[in-house]
């Protein structure tokens, strides 16, 4: 019983410390949207396999403060059902980028099995990031619920740099193998996303 | 050769439709509107009688569908102050009174009807709980001014 209760405050006290490093670290509403720009180039090869990230642009939409205070301006009594509302969207919003970014890694561990040029230190830092990513998403998740949408912008911007950085590492990867792999890959893919009865 | 042809062909389409049909309505929830109810419903294929005959029927599909996912996506990122402007405006603009209106679309939610196809599911989410939230808002509007539910006569913010 104290072993638990000591593992849940450390968890409690390590997820204040994210929570106040992220939050303090924060911009005032910076563009979800540019942080996507960089990657457009390394991003070709998954639009090709329909492996796109959801909109950044949606983000800077779903998670800006400026209509927090057009609700508090105009209609104070609807707050609650606004953040209701805008809570259930950002929720849904997150679990669509951890889907995506989790079949992008999936993809990127069937498109490495089979290749001889195998770099370890690009194995290493996607698989890390790929962990950073899960460890953000989650927390977010969590401090959505906790906060709402609107005071975790900064988490919000970590995660999607670290998405980003997986496009980037999986695209480059991918994107420097052969022809006859790709398709064989494709292929491959293909029959695990329609599996047969 | 054909395919810059078509290309060209597309844009042109798009222009007019823009321009003959798209300009003369009141704002964009209303060319919105427009533009889903061109759409078959059950098969999902846009049909414009002018534009097909202008071009082709083939062209003037695309040029609507296009139209219809530009316009969605203006709207999904406008701010949501902007869309209970466009919802307002859209809304007084039509003969029914605003409560009657507001009514119908809190039930039958026809906006769910207004979403392009190939939408990302995110974004017509997103798009719905703007609406509620939009239309909870006028009718918060229309509650604090009872007597000017009439039609043309919206309580002005």
């Amino acid at each position: 019983m104290t072993g638990t209760l000591i593992f849940l405050a450390l968890g409690l006290i390590l997820l204040g410390i994210l929570l106040a490093t992220l939050l303090l670290r924060q911009q005032p509403e910076p563009s979800l949207a540019s942080e996507s720009k960089r990657v457009d180039g390394s991003q070709a090869i998954l639009t090709a396999l329909e492996l796109n990230l959801p909109s950044r642009e949606l983000a800077d939409r779903i998670f800006a403060k400026s209509d927090l205070d057009f609700i508090l301006r105009e209609a104070p009594s609807l707050k609650h059902v606004f953040l209701r509302e805008r809570t259930s969207v950002a929720i849904r919003w997150l679990r669509a980028t951890r889907n995506c970014t989790g079949q992008i890694f999936r993809f990127y561990r069937l498109a490495v099995r089979s290749s001889p040029a195998l770099e370890f230190w690009t194995e290493l830092r996607i698989a890390r990031d790929y962990c950073e990513f899960l460890l953000l998403s989650y927390s977010l998740q969590v401090l959505i619920y906790l906060l709402g949408p609107f005071l975790v912008r900064g988490v919000v911007t970590r995660a999607f740099a670290v998405a980003d950085r997986i496009s980037i590492g999986v695209g480059q990867t991918v994107g420097a193998m052969d022809q006859s792999s790709l398709m064989r890959i494709k292929d491959d893919w293909a029959k695990q996303a329609t599996p047969s009865d | 050769m054909k395919q810059r042809a078509n290309e060209v062909s597309l844009v042109d389409a798009v222009e007019d439709l823009k321009r003959r049909t798209l300009a003369s309505l009141s704002n964009d929830m209303a060319r919105l509107v427009y533009l889903s109810s061109t759409r078959d419903y059950l098969t999902g294929r846009y049909y414009h009688d002018g534009l097909a005959f202008r071009f082709t029927g083939q062209l003037a599909e695309v040029a609507v569908g296009f139209c219809h996912h530009e316009l969605f996506e203006k709207i999904v990122s406008s701010q949501l102050g902007v869309l209970v402007r466009e919802l307002e405006v859209f809304i007084r603009s039509q003969q029914a009174r605003p409560r009657e209106v507001l009514g119908a679309w809190k039930k039958l939610q026809p906006y769910r009807m207004l979403v392009p196809q190939g939408s990302d599911w995110v974004s017509k989410e997103f798009f719905f709980s703007n609406i509620r939230i939009a239309l909870a808002i006028l009718e918060d509007r229309l509650e604090k001014t009872p007597h000017q539910d009439q039609q043309s006569a919206w309580p002005q913010q």
